[in-house]
């Protein structure tokens, strides 16, 4: 199912992420593998808290006018992998 | 885009080799790191404690514990819960000579765990050619223990040439137990230096592994056959050297090197007694050579972008100019063979 701008996510259990210049970089203990979210500073760890939707999160931290619809597109097909390959779920 | 991102290296690495202990209770003929007797100034529990919190702050994903046999260290499943309870997955690398069901007990709770045991034959005549007299029936003991504990494994394997005939047979037996295969690649480094010329696997076979890797999609080899596996098996992961960009090696005794197949002189990039690990990882002019390190040679290759020239310790090891190619680089293989007489401990000028 595609997600969407007010799904809320937090990590897979086994999975972690840490913040690097490209974006985030992920890793999840089946494989393990690893996984490298160019999205520069538009994220950070704590949006993986589960507590606060895409759309709330990219408002506050870039002003809803900023915000393309095409750049939102683009995190949430982002997102919507990293979920197919169990390294996010949804909330 | 990956090796094009880790390329450039990372605030942190992902994974750190750790070698906890040189001490060891045998003496494999290959074995990397040349264990036996402890260091006199091994870290400490404390220190080791300490080392951790560093990299739980720079949230460092995994550590790989080696040594040296780790289970020899009284302090070692103490550290183990520790590093679990930091949120960091560890994977330790064992021999098996003190797994017994005590032991193999108290690490099926560990969940953050991934636990390979050494096995270098089929039978108990290659095996303990390598690993010493009476080790495999203790290997498979401790296996079972294992198994019967439910305990997670992988069987590890370094190719040598007198197990490669039974590349079948170790597939086959970890099977049975439920395990996946790892091969490791030989390489020259500690006692693997004497034994190559006799232990390594020749030209023939390699070739021959490229396709039986191909043919057995399971078999896991880490990132140490990145030179030699097909295309189809390099899109996997991620296949390039990760030395000082996405890992390094730290020795019993503090220091820090890339890699652990590179523990020598000219690669210390310094000790975590004396500056902390991120300024290390940050500012050691050998990490930093490491992470503008190019094989001149090998810019024009059809592989270049994913190899990167394969692996700087067989170029190290075997020419001692780690802007040489992987002498065991499948391209290289198919216009002549580059490996010269091995000739070792001399100081590489550019480091």
């Amino acid at each position: 199912m595609q997600s969407k701008p007010e799904t809320r996510y937090k990590l897979a259990p086994g999975s972690q992420v840490r913040e690097e210049d490209f974006g985030l970089l992920f890793y999840t203990m089946a494989g393990p593998r690893l996984y490298f979210l160019s999205c520069g500073g538009l994220l950070d760890r704590y949006f993986f808290n589960g507590e606060i939707t895409l759309e709330k999160w990219m408002r506050h931290n870039r002003g809803r006018d900023a915000v393309s619809k095409a750049l939102m597109l683009s995190l949430i097909n982002s997102l919507n992998q990293l979920k197919e390959k169990g390294v996010i779920i949804e909330c | 885009m990956s090796a094009e991102i880790a390329g450039k290296g990372l605030r942190a690495p992902v994974t750190v080799t750790w070698e906890i202990t040189q001490r060891c209770n045998l003496r494999c003929v290959h074995c990397l790191s040349d264990s036996g007797f402890a260091l006199d100034n091994e870290l400490s529990t404390q220190e080791c404690r300490d080392l951790v919190d560093q990299w739980t702050a720079l949230t460092v994903f995994q550590v790989n514990i080696g040594g040296g046999e780790p289970f020899i260290r009284e302090d070692f499943l103490d550290l183990l819960r520790y590093a679990h309870e930091n949120g960091i997955v560890t994977c330790v690398s064992t021999n098996g000579m003190l797994i017994d069901k005590t032991l193999a007990g108290r690490l099926s709770k560990l969940t953050m765990l991934y636990l390979q045991v050494s096995l270098d034959g089929a039978t108990a005549e290659v095996n303990d050619m390598i690993r010493g007299k009476g080790t495999y029936k203790r290997i498979m003991d401790a296996m079972d223990c294992l198994a019967s504990q439910r305990v997670p494994f992988s069987i590890n394997i370094v190719l040598t040439r007198l197990n490669f005939p039974q590349l079948d047979e170790l597939r086959n037996l970890a099977k049975a137990y439920e395990a996946d295969l790892r091969v490791s690649r030989f390489r020259p480094s500690g006692r693997g230096k004497e034994s190559m010329s006799w232990l390594g696997p020749d030209k023939e076979q390699l070739e021959t592994f490229t396709d039986w890797l191909n043919e057995h999609d399971m078999v896991r080899t880490g990132d140490s056959f990145f030179c030699l596996t097909s295309e189809n098996r390099r899109r996997k992961g991620l296949d390039m050297c990760g030395a000082a960009k996405m890992t390094c090696c730290i020795s019993p005794i503090g220091h820090v090197y890339p890699c652990a197949f590179l523990q020598e002189g000219p690669f210390l990039a310094g000790n975590i007694r004396e500056r902390a690990f991120k300024d290390l990882w940050d500012h050691s002019s050998v990490f930093h050579l490491f992470r503008n390190l190019h094989v001149k040679s090998c810019l024009g290759c059809y592989r270049f972008e994913t190899c990167r020239g394969g692996c700087p310790a067989m170029a190290y090891h075997t020419y001692h100019d780690l802007s040489l190619p992987d002498p065991e680089c499948l391209v290289n293989f198919t216009s002549e063979d580059l490996r010269e007489p091995v000739k070792y401990a001399q100081v590489i000028d550019h480091v």
